[in-house]
Order: structure tokens, then sequence, then C-alpha cells
């Protein structure tokens, strides 16, 4: 925390600190979030406590920091698809109950991937995802609008991960899509698993919240 | 603003700049962002150009700022806590797999996860009050859902001026006049764990009270007639329910004797468990359902049952199918107690159930039913006062436990048992209790701390 300039800056710094190091560590309790982040006691303690107020960080059952809805619902907005926000939640976590795949909600822009909210498969199915991958190529879409792609680390040119999506809406250039991370690099999908996606496609379509 | 107060803190006023854009990220005026967080035009200019100048927002025009480029990178959220300990040659099985796979379905679609509520007529300045009637405080879960709900409370606390707490000792009467009570003093928003899903009398109590345009949140147990609610938020008892009993027929092979102890007779999680579990054993034909009894969700009348069955002539059953480790630890303990062998037993939440199946060596799976979501519900409650959309009903994750070990066709762990116990934590801490779990431990570690010294 040794950047800052102004008052701004320092909040700034805070705020990002708060929000990456979750990603990075897992972290239980607001003073150990607090020391990851480098900030002090008092202070640290209280910076913490106001990003769960403001939902910045939530916690598991377990008490392991997550990042929280406020944060999910800005990330998306940003990215033009806010309207997944809320029911991106239930829909990936009862897509990965039932896949036992990492589910996942993406942007798709201009040949690359940014990976939006995940739920994470267990075991040899458990993958982190990157958070900003390329395609190696265009997704071709079938009639029942789901494609088979493989995903580069970002900058890389070799496949890391073969997902299978499906795109729910289009804004401005950019296509926001739901999928899950295949294990290996094996091609082809059963069809339990394509009805399975093509479901959370559905509901995630269907019940986006509304423009006020 | 959203939420009426003025912010006292740059952290704040951050989390609040970047909510204030529309799911398409419209550019907006800054006079209408500084307006709508709060803030006066020095401190709000500097903070905008600074987030500006971080790529937090974006300039798009003169006067219009939009979320910008890394705000994007906030989507990437991780759902759930993942346990990554878990060993890859036990793990869990894509649904991609060979038809010969004696698999059963685990996870049923739930389309009421998925529908929002606007909550514009809703929306207030806060600070807020909050009634909560609680059915009871009558054990161990009840007490850390309502703990958890206290340290929402407390996080939240420049935004509720008063959280008031009525307690029915399971009493449907009670409760209604309880109610009464909590509107009369002039609550913004009622919270409601029912005591009975059967009472006429409480379904037209909230009816009326949600009728008068009072929102009313359920928590855990819900009213029969669902439509006074605003939202629910809950656990999945069918998952609860299904699952276990799919690993206890698997764990017998298919064939075999069960007891049955549910929690309390006519609570609504109680019977969405045992209705999934009878759902769950139908598909074994093997299997035989000896007795169904109720146990008021307490170690002493899961011991009662374990007694009254083996006293009307009963042998000792190849599983027991608990709905929770609340009488589960009553089940348990009575074996051990004689000293006979334990059958498999279902049933999580309390540390105890995980100490002494663990220590005993029992087969067992637990599903936490997440006294968490008192926290959850109070957050939902207040995204209704400052008019946010919440969804309908809000189901908390309910994870696997299983021993290491104990795996079956369809049930794998989403985490390990001797990971998840609390060693250092009393037999009656309830470990799906969330952050306010913590308050125990430190408890534990200054007894320890004090006996040592």
């Amino acid at each position: 925390m040794d950047k800052a300039d102004t008052p701004y800056d320092k909040a700034i710094d805070i705020f990002e600190g708060l929000v990456e190091k979750p990603l990075r560590k897992t972290v239980s309790g607001p003073l150990p979030l607090a020391r990851a982040v480098g900030l002090a006691t008092t202070s640290g303690y209280r910076a913490v406590a106001i990003a769960e107020s403001e939902g910045l960080l939530s916690r598991s059952t377990g008490g392991a920091y997550l990042r929280g809805p406020a944060t999910l619902a800005a990330g998306l907005s940003a990215l033009g698809f806010g309207e997944f926000a809320l029911v991106a939640e239930p829909v990936l976590i009862q897509l990965r109950q039932s896949t036992r795949l990492t589910a996942f909600l993406g942007v798709l822009s201009d040949g690359a991937c940014i990976i939006g909210p995940f739920s994470s498969g267990r075991g040899i199915t458990f993958v982190s995802p990157q958070r900003h991958c390329s395609l190696l190529t265009p997704p071709s879409f079938d009639p029942d609008r789901l494609a088979e792609v493989s995903l580069a680390h970002q900058f890389e040119a070799v496949a890391a991960q073969r997902a299978v999506i499906s795109s729910i809406s289009e804004s401005e250039n950019r296509l926001c899509i739901v999928g899950v991370l295949l294990p290996g690099t094996r091609e082809g999908t059963g069809n339990e698993l394509r009805s399975e996606l093509a479901r959370a496609a559905d509901l995630l379509c269907s019940h986006a919240e509304k423009p006020a | 603003m959203p939420t009426g107060e003025t912010p006292r803190s740059n952290l704040i006023r951050i989390a609040r700049i970047l909510g204030c854009f529309d799911h398409r990220n419209s550019p907006r005026p800054t006079h209408e962002i500084l307006s709508e967080v709060g803030m006066g035009r020095s401190t709000g200019f500097g903070l905008l150009r600074a987030l500006t100048l971080r790529g937090w927002l974006e300039k798009v025009d003169h006067g219009l700022l939009r979320l910008g480029p890394r705000a994007g990178g906030l989507a990437f959220v991780p759902l759930e806590a993942v346990d990554t300990t878990r060993p890859g040659s036990t793990a869990a099985l894509p649904l991609d797999r060979s038809s010969a796979d004696p698999h059963h379905a685990i996870t049923e679609w739930d389309a009421r996860l998925f529908e929002t509520v606007s909550t514009d007529a809703y929306k207030r300045p806060a600070p807020f009050r909050i009634g909560f009637a609680n059915a009871s405080l009558s054990n161990e879960w009840r007490r850390a859902m309502f703990e958890s709900m206290r340290y929402a409370e407390r996080l939240h606390a420049d935004r509720i001026d008063a959280f008031l707490v009525r307690e029915a000792a399971d009493d449907a009467g009670t409760q209604v006049n309880q109610i009464d009570e909590l509107v009369k003093s002039g609550i913004d928003l009622l919270l409601v764990s029912t005591t009975n899903a059967h009472s006429p009398h409480l379904d037209r109590k909230l009816k009326e009270v949600a009728d008068a345009g009072l929102p009313v949140v359920a928590v855990d147990r819900r009213p029969r007639d669902p439509s006074s609610l605003v939202s629910f938020v809950t656990a999945s008892d069918r998952r609860i329910g299904r699952i276990s009993a799919l690993w206890l027929a698997e764990r017998l092979k298919g064939v075999g004797r069960i007891w049955m102890l549910s929690g309390l007779e006519g609570a609504s999680p109680a019977m969405r468990r045992q209705s999934a579990a009878f759902s769950g054993f139908s598909e074994f034909p093997g299997i035989q359902i000896e007795a169904v009894t109720y146990t008021d969700w307490t170690e002493e009348g899961g011991r009662k049952a374990i007694q009254r069955l083996f006293d009307q002539g009963g042998d000792a059953p190849d599983g027991i199918w608990c709905d929770s480790g609340l009488q589960g630890v009553g089940s348990l303990k009575f074996f051990v107690e004689n000293e006979l062998a334990v059958p498999a037993h279902t049933g999580g939440d309390l540390n105890q159930m995980y100490k002494l199946a663990l220590y005993h060596k029992v087969p067992f799976v637990a599903l936490d039913y997440p006294a968490a979501m008192g926290a959850r519900v109070v957050e939902v409650a207040l995204d209704i006062l400052s008019g946010k959309s919440v969804p309908r009903r809000v189901e908390v994750p309910v994870p696997i436990v299983l021993p290491r070990g104990m795996e079956t066709a369809s049930v794998r762990a989403d985490t390990w048992a001797e990971r998840h116990v609390g060693w250092d934590l009393p037999g009656s801490a309830i470990l799906s209790q969330g952050p306010s779990l913590r308050g125990l431990r430190s408890d534990s570690e200054n007894k320890q701390g004090s006996r040592h010294g």
C-alpha cells in the first residue's frame, strides 16, 4: 500500500487489494485478509467490514472470503450483460451440480473470452479458469445454439482447455455465453451434457432481469 | 442514492459508484452519479478522476462516464469456495460417462430458483427497522442461525436502526401475536421463520401483513401459503433428503433395512427431506423402510426413538437415515453406549456428529443445512428495502461431506469430513454457521489458553 498519492488513490488501492486477494489466496477472517492486503489492523478490519457490507466481498459457509455480489453485478454491467448478475449464481451452481463440470458465464469479443462468474467442478473435473482466454477458432454454433471451442491462455496459441458453450445474449459485438469446461482435451460431448447446457442457457435467457 | 444515507468512507463511495450503472453500462452525467451516490462536488470529482485514471471508469463524452475496461474483470467471480485438496483418484465422474455407470441423478433443476422480484415499492431511506418473528431457539441449529443473523446485523449496523426479535417457542398462536407486536412497533420489514407449515391462522396473518404493504421474507421455514412472501431464504431440503438416501442405499448395495428418523413433525424442512428420501429409496427395490419416526431435532429425541424401536422388538437395522445430525447424535450415542455395532448413518449439522462418527469410524454422509442462511436473509432484507431486485427463492448451497473412502457411484464428496470437522470446537457447534462461527472458535481457544496458562 505504498503507491497512494491522494486519499482517493489510497482508497482505490484498498479496494483493488480487497477484491483481488481472495482470488489468489484462501483467506478466512477479516484480520488475515487485512494483513494479506497490507493494511494496518484497525483500519484494515474496518475496510474489510465495509467491503463485506457493501457486497464487494462475501463469505462462504466455511468462512473463506469470495468476491461478492456487488462485484459481480458491476463486472457484468461493465461487459454489457448486467441482466444476468442475479440469476447467474443459481443457474451455474445447478449446472455444475448436474454436469459435475466447471460451469461459467463468459463474454466473447474479438477472439477473446473474458470469463465471468463460475462454479468449479470437483476432484478431477476441478478447473480454476483463466480470467482472460483466447479462442483458437471462432465458435460455430449448431442449430441448438451450442458450440465446442478450444480456449487458450491469453497470448498463447496452444489449446489449454476445451469447452462447450451456448450463446445467451448479444450486445455491441459482444456475445454472452454460458459454458462448461471439459476435462482434458478430448473432443465430443454427450447428449446429456448438451441438454443440461441448453437448459441452463434457456433459464438464463428467460430469467434475466428486465430493464427498469 | 440507493440507501438514503451519506457514505462516510471512500471505499463505500467506490462501491456505490461502480454499482450505479445500468445493465448495459449506459454512460451517465457526472453530476447525476454524484447525486445518486450522495457525494459533494469536491470529493466526488476527485474520486471520479482517480477511478478514471486507473481504468475503473472511462469518459465517453464531455461530462459522461461509464464503467471502464478494468471493471469488466470484476465479473470473474468464483461462486463457491472449493476444497482443492481432494485427491483425483476418487473424484467426481463427469456427466459424460459410459452408460454402464450405475449412476443415479443427484440434482434436479429447480425452476423456482430463477424467478426475481422487483422491490421498488418497498424502497425507503436507511436506517431500517427490521422485525424477526422466530419459531424458536429450541436446538443448536436454530441458535446458530440466529447467531449468523446477529453477525449480519453487526456488519450492517449503519443501515439497521433496530433489529427486533420475538421467539415463539414453536407455538403458532404465540407467533401470530408476536407478529402483531412487531408490526405495531413500526418495522419496515418482517422476517419470519414459521412455527408450523400447517397453520392457516399464521397464513392469514402473514397475508394480512403483506396486503398492508409490509414486505415479508421467510427464512428456513416458510408458511404453507407462500403468496405473502417477497422472498424465501432456505437451502435445498430435497437435495439433503435425496442425496442422503441415495448414499445410504448405495452404501448398502441396494439391499437392507432402514430406520428413518425425521426432525420436527409439521416443520416444512422435515417434510421435504423425508419426501425426497422416500423418493430416493424407492429407486432401490431391495431397500426396506421399517420405521419412520420424529425426534424434534434433538439428541434426546434421537436416542428415545432408537430405544423405542428396539423396545418394539426390532433388530438393529442396516442403516439409519437422519435428516440432521441434531438427532443423529442421539442415535449414534445409543449404539456406542450400548456397545452395539453402529450401522451406517446420515445427518450433518452438529460438530458432535462428525466427531463421533469419525472417532468410531461409522460410515456416514452429511449434508449440513446451512445456518449461514441467517446472515443471507438479512442481506436480502436490506436489498429489498434498498429497492434492489431479489430472487424469489434463495438457496444457500449445501455441500456433500463424506469421510475418505465413503464415496459411492452417485454420491461424491464436495469436502472430506476429516477436514470439515472442528476438533477444536465444542460438540454443539454448527459448522455451517459461516463467519459467526469465528466467535465460538475464539471462545474455545481462549478456554484452552486459560487452561494451559
